[in-house]
């Protein structure tokens, strides 16, 4: 029998990456301490500050909920010094049944959620979110959301309902006084994320997208749990005997689930091809980084134009414009002939050019604000 | 049903096992007649290559097929996209889909 490679003393039960072996408490104990470590030293949170925590029910989620709920309860130096407001957004296509678990799940530890649908998004003047009930649904709002998701192709819905997530997780986090918001990522979904994302063209957003931080807008998105695995979670929900709630997507084929069977087959042989990724993708930063003026209203993210000498954007525009034939025109790249028969509307003025290839893939308009 | 057309390209030298004809417009048969055996009424890739290696693959299948996909090395596009992004052998094929096939296999 062999012992648990920790504290060499009780046998090992958990066998993680094919070859670390941990007994229940110590493994239990590094998850914990995984969670802390990474608020800790990031000294981001001031003492007892409003977070904003998002749940959906999922295997993250649960850990999450369970994480900060035993931060919480310590009594000596280590508890965890925030209020947490626990916060859930609605999707387009959830059932009340889903949704009233969730509600469960939170009210068994005796704390609320605020609950709030996604179409809200589509409305100017948001209204307030629920306490512990669904809040009644806005039907127009509802339908010309669905209407508008299922115009574009899924890589696109995948992404764009990542950005209305985030603009709305921020929206709300100020409704409810909240400075910072936790989200549920763990290492193995920012991997998938890093792949996918990279592949739309948000190279230039990784440090937010994927990095501990999100500080595009004053409303700070982090990510405590970005340093456990699924498979961390996995053994952490048997072990303390959690009960995730099925959070079930539509089995669809798009560039973020070819990004996940790509990462997932290589983590099987391959046990360090998600810390390779992370850690790859902690690197990875924007030099200047303040001296963006101009930010894309979808994402926020800064736009920066004239970085490189030429980019496959303006690649793809020349190539479109060669092939519309415009012979006559001799004018080069950036001219105005080039803004006019862009591909992609409104780039390098008002978004980014992944928002932007995802708005020229919307039949309706969006509120914009432009 | 109706008719099922299609267009096949083959390049990167897969168009060698196949009559060197690099670019081909073929009418699919319906294929509860083709194939009754499976019992489906809608074309996916899967016996789109079926179909292929029954009528127009001329020389060495190996070359071409494994199993019952294509051979690791050989690029599917449908309509110029990866078909991975499809679902591979499931999607279903519509009338007037390119599907364009690429052998990255090259001898030396």
């Amino acid at each position: 029998m062999s012992f648990c490679q920790k504290c060499k003393l009780v046998p090992g039960t958990i066998l993680l990456r094919l070859r670390d072996l941990y007994c229940n408490d110590c493994f239990l104990t590094n998850v914990s301490h995984k969670f802390r470590a990474c608020i800790g030293k990031n000294r981001i949170l001031t003492q007892n500050e409003n977070v904003l925590i998002c749940l959906n029910g999922g295997l993250g989620s649960t850990i999450l909920l369970n994480l900060v709920l035993n931060g919480l309860a310590l009594n000596n130096h280590k508890k965890l010094l925030i209020t947490p407001v626990f916060f859930h957004l609605i999707g387009t296509e959830e059932n009340k049944s889903f949704t009233k678990l969730l509600i469960e799940q939170c009210m068994n530890q005796n704390y609320d959620i605020n609950l709030c649908h996604i179409s809200e998004y589509m409305i100017k003047i948001k209204s307030k979110p629920k306490l512990n009930h669904i809040p009644e649904r806005n039907e127009e709002a509802h339908v010309e959301m669905k209407k508008k998701l299922s115009d574009m192709s899924s890589s696109t819905r995948n992404d764009y309902l990542a950005k209305i997530k985030r603009e709305l997780f921020i929206c709300y986090a100020k409704e409810l006084q909240c400075n910072s918001i936790f989200t549920a990522e763990t290492s193995t979904t920012l991997a998938i994320k890093l792949i996918s994302n990279l592949s739309l063209g948000r190279g230039s957003q990784v440090q937010h997208d994927i990095g501990f931080c999100d500080n595009r807008n004053e409303v700070k998105i982090l990510r405590p749990i970005k340093d456990i695995t699924l498979e961390e979670i996995q053994h952490y929900i048997t072990i303390s005997q959690l009960t995730p709630l099925n959070v079930r997507h539509a089995q669809e084929y798009s560039l973020q689930s070819v990004a996940k069977l790509f990462v997932n087959d290589l983590q099987q042989n391959f046990q360090s091809t998600i810390s390779t990724i992370c850690k790859t993708a902690e690197k990875i930063g924007i030099q200047n980084e303040n001296k963006h003026k101009i930010k894309c209203l979808i994402c926020e993210s800064g736009i920066n134009k004239n970085q490189c000498k030429l980019t496959a954007l303006e690649a793809t525009n020349y190539s479109k414009i060669v092939s519309m034939a415009q012979q006559e025109s001799t004018s080069g790249i950036g001219s105005p002939i080039e803004q006019q028969f862009s591909m992609f509307p409104h780039v390098n003025k008002y978004l980014c050019y992944a928002c932007s290839k995802n708005y020229s893939e919307m039949k309706s308009t969006v509120p914009l604000n432009i | 049903m109706s008719q099922l057309k299609v267009i096949l390209q083959f390049s990167g030298g897969a168009e060698l096992l196949f009559d060197k004809i690099k670019k081909r417009e073929v009418e699919l048969p319906v294929l509860e007649k083709y194939l009754p055996q499976i019992n489906k009424s809608e074309w996916s890739i899967r016996e789109l290559l079926v179909w292929m290696k029954d009528n127009l693959l001329k020389e060495r299948p190996e070359l071409f097929l494994q199993g019952d996909s294509v051979r690791p090395g050989i690029l599917v596009l449908i309509n110029d996209s990866d078909w991975e992004l499809y679902g591979e052998l499931d999607y279903k094929i519509q009338n007037g889909d390119a599907i364009m096939f690429i052998s990255t296999l090259h001898g030396g």
